[in-house]
């Protein structure tokens, strides 16, 4: 079904949340998902399954700030921090991620850093599929994401200065419908249930309203 | 053309109030609407385009049940509110979100609906959120009547005598809106599809036509069943009381996150109303054509203040002293103390020991005889930025930042129990936003990151703990929780005025300073208080009717007062 790009901009952050994330990294995961949407990409069931399974990784190895390999890469959890480090880095960054969880989410949150922080991210599967996201927001390469438990090698580099950013014009994105249930039981998970005395102090309470 | 830029060099100005005088809620509020405000805007802008609204469809019946469309061109587009009016039972009548059920029920559409679309939104419209829209509805609204009144005008209009003055003064709106939704709720427009769009770039432009043209289509239909009912002894309302009916509006908690989850917006909107106050202030001398023009309006703002009471006994005796202060302040102003230097930058500073309404009301009084000089800054009120995080910031900075712009927060003792009693959560009752006391009431665990005290003094122990030359994102690695208050704390060093520099989960929080903040920045006034969370008000009194742009008076209604002729 289509909805309007704020309703699942709001509802992924929401199910985030619900999904037990802290609400900073859940608004982050929410702006992948849509970037992925945007790319015709299947940004909602990569939020969906990066959220329901928040398993922290195996291990992290840092040779220096700038090579970093984890191990059993968890995207929700991981995903952000690595774009992190691969921001604040003064020398080409390089991490290896090892059996990521969720290699769509991670697409999605590489383009929302190449944007933001105006990078050149390239991402190489182990599957041999890889493509560079510009910092422009442009694509290019294999789109063809491989599924979970795929190895990548990812490398960053500072963009092209002054490019005209992408503009995402779309005005609605489709979600799955079996998908949008599963979010909404998620955001649900961060509702507090109506009591009588809660009602009472909302607006419009305690006065007729036929007046 | 007036220049724009918040800093301009070719503009005199004095210093801005700093955020630590200006961000704190028992200031804001007590904020009054300006010329800035965004419904001033608007009609300015269709003033401006000599816009006309049209009739195209008008299919009420006697009993005033049916459909209206109502079309306006703005810079090209043409912008269509079609109106619902539906049977409601009384005992079904609420302003509550949790309602189910409306006497109107609106979508401002984009362009000129076809009968398709007129038979799809008669469906969808008076459901509200259980109904589902599309990307060419841009505001969806509902509202209901004041019965008392409404039923009381048609008795009159149809007798042949106008409406008794003193419940137009006492009610002041025939029907008053429960909710308007914008930027993509339930499927309509995401804000994007309009926001480069001339007359609509500015702040909740959209939603404030839309009220603009239920209040219109509120008289319209008053008239209607009026003359349906006596067609030979009928007569129309008179302009005065036409043009002082506005639309009501009762708005609660579901106002006050808004503040909070939109840093960048809000400091945009505090700096532009800052910036025109500066830009007024140093103004060396006054010229006599302005100083007519104060003295005309404290006139105004004298009856206005005379014409405001409310039930609620603290706002009462905050109207009954700013009343008293007020006229002190009339006393001051001889034609001697207006014709000395910076006659306003002296006023602000002279009534800076009176209390924070007549502060503020002073502040949107100065500001309303100086459009040619302030009105250009509301180009700088909109934003469609998000706040960053900017990973590579060395923690020596971030602690730095923190401690100058969060010290109000360092000094917060949180082992009190009345500094930490309240949370904000959502309610799963129509998601509406709600405040409990995490001492008495179940789901603190769900409250919303409004303990910003909270985060910042638990942030500070941990950057205490680390090396300082590290940077946010090593800081994030370990501590990912973080993420949303660093950006914030980011993002107040480029954004000065972007936080409320007040506990929110303190017992002395009042939820009510937040809405009237918002609310006065929309250009509402007669603030009349229910309780500390909710309020009602009212929207366009005073402003010009739909065949009144072309006036000179269109920029003229600062400040509503019953039985002004314009």
């Amino acid at each position: 079904m289509t909805y309007s790009v704020n309703e699942i901009a709001s509802l992924f952050r929401k199910a985030g949340i619900g999904a037990g994330l802290p609400s900073g990294m859940a608004e982050d995961i929410s702006r992948a998902g849509l970037w992925l949407l945007a790319h015709d990409l299947a940004g909602d069931d990569a939020v969906l399954h990066g959220i329901s399974n928040l398993e922290p990784h195996l291990s992290m190895e840092r040779a220096d700030s700038q090579n970093i390999v984890i191990h059993r890469f968890c995207s929700a959890l991981d995903g952000l921090s690595i774009f992190d480090l691969a921001t604040a880095s003064t020398s080409p960054f390089q991490a290896r991620l090892i059996q990521i969880d969720n290699p769509m989410l991670l697409v999605g949150m590489a383009g929302i850093a190449a944007t933001d922080y105006n990078l050149q991210i390239t991402l190489e599967f182990s599957d041999k599929s890889s493509f560079t996201v510009e910092a422009d927001g442009s694509v290019a390469g294999d789109l063809s994401v491989p599924d979970r438990d795929a190895d990548a090698v990812l490398t960053c580099q500072p963009g092209a200065a002054h490019q005209e950013k992408y503009r995402d014009v779309s005005s609605t994105v489709l979600v799955g419908d079996d998908t949008f249930k599963k979010l909404l039981i998620l955001a649900a998970k961060t509702y507090v249930p109506a009591t009588a005395a809660s009602r009472e102090k909302g607006a419009g309470a305690g006065l007729t309203d036929n007046d | 053309m007036t220049p724009t830029r918040h800093s301009d060099p070719r503009i005199p100005q004095v210093a801005l109030r700093p955020p630590d005088e200006v961000m704190h809620l028992d200031r804001m509020g007590a904020f009054f609407p300006t010329r800035l405000s965004f419904m001033r805007t608007l009609i300015r802008r269709l003033a401006d385009e000599k816009a006309v609204v049209s009739r195209p469809v008008w299919q009420i019946n006697s009993d005033g049940f049916g459909q209206a469309v109502y079309s306006l061109s703005i810079s090209g587009h043409i912008y269509s509110l079609v109106a619902f009016s539906t049977a409601l039972p009384a005992d079904q009548r609420t302003d509550r979100v949790i309602a189910e059920a409306w006497d109107s029920s609106y979508v401002l559409f984009d362009g000129i609906p076809t009968d398709e679309d007129l038979a799809r939104l008669k469906e969808n419209t008076p459901k509200q959120e259980a109904g589902r829209f599309q990307e060419t509805d841009l505001i969806l609204s509902r509202a209901n009547k004041s019965v008392r009144l409404f039923d009381h005008v048609v008795e009159c209009l149809a007798a042949g005598r106008q409406p008794d003055q003193s419940m137009l003064l006492s009610i002041g709106y025939l029907m008053r809106t429960t909710a308007v939704y914008g930027n993509g709720k339930f499927g309509i427009a995401d804000r994007s599809r309009i926001e480069d769009r001339p007359g609509m770039s500015g702040p909740f432009q959209a939603e404030m036509l839309t009220v603009w043209l239920i209040r219109g289509f509120t008289h319209d239909l008053v008239e209607h069943v009026a003359r349906s009912r006596s067609r030979e002894t009928f007569v129309a309302l008179d302009l005065v009381s036409k043009r002082y009916l506005g639309i009501g509006n009762a708005t609660g908690l579901g106002m006050a996150p808004f503040l909070v989850s939109h840093p960048i917006l809000i400091n945009n909107w505090m700096l532009v109303r800052e910036t025109a106050l500066a830009r007024v202030r140093a103004i060396q001398a006054a010229e006599e054509p302005v100083i007519q023009a104060i003295r005309k309006l404290m006139e105004r703002a004298k009856q206005h203040l005379d014409q405001w009471n409310v039930a609620d006994t603290v706002q009462m005796a905050k109207i009954e002293k700013l009343r008293m202060e007020f006229s002190s302040v009339a006393d001051l102003m001889s034609d001697a103390w207006l014709q000395a230097p910076f006659p306003w930058d002296r006023l602000v500073k002279d009534v800076s020991s009176l209390s924070f309404e007549c502060q503020e009301l002073v502040v949107a009084l100065v500001l309303e005889p100086h459009g040619a000089l302030i009105d250009g800054l509301t180009d700088c009120m909109a934003s469609d930025k998000i706040p960053r995080l900017t990973p590579s910031m060395s923690l020596k900075k971030l602690t730095a930042i923190l401690v100058k712009n969060y010290d109000w927060a360092l000094k917060v003792d949180l082992a009190l129990r009345e500094e930490a009693c309240l949370f904000w959560y959502v309610s799963e009752e129509k998601l509406e936003p709600r405040l409990g006391d995490r001492y008495e009431e179940t789901g603190a665990e769900l409250e919303m990151p409004f303990d910003i005290c909270k985060q910042v003094q638990a942030l500070i122990e941990n950057l205490e703990t680390l090396p300082e030359d590290h940077s946010v994102a090593e800081l994030l690695l370990q501590y990912p929780h973080y993420r949303q208050i660093v950006r914030r704390i980011q993002c107040s060093e480029q954004y000065p005025y972007s936080e409320i520099q007040d506990n929110l989960i303190g017992a002395k929080c009042l939820p009510i300073n937040m809405l009237r903040c918002k609310l006065s920045f929309f250009g509402a006034s007669k603030f009349d208080p229910k309780s500390d969370r909710w309020t009602r008000i009212t929207l366009y009194q005073g402003a010009p009717l739909f065949d009144e742009l072309q006036g000179e008076d269109a920029d003229n209604w600062w400040l509503p007062v019953f039985g002004r002729a314009s």
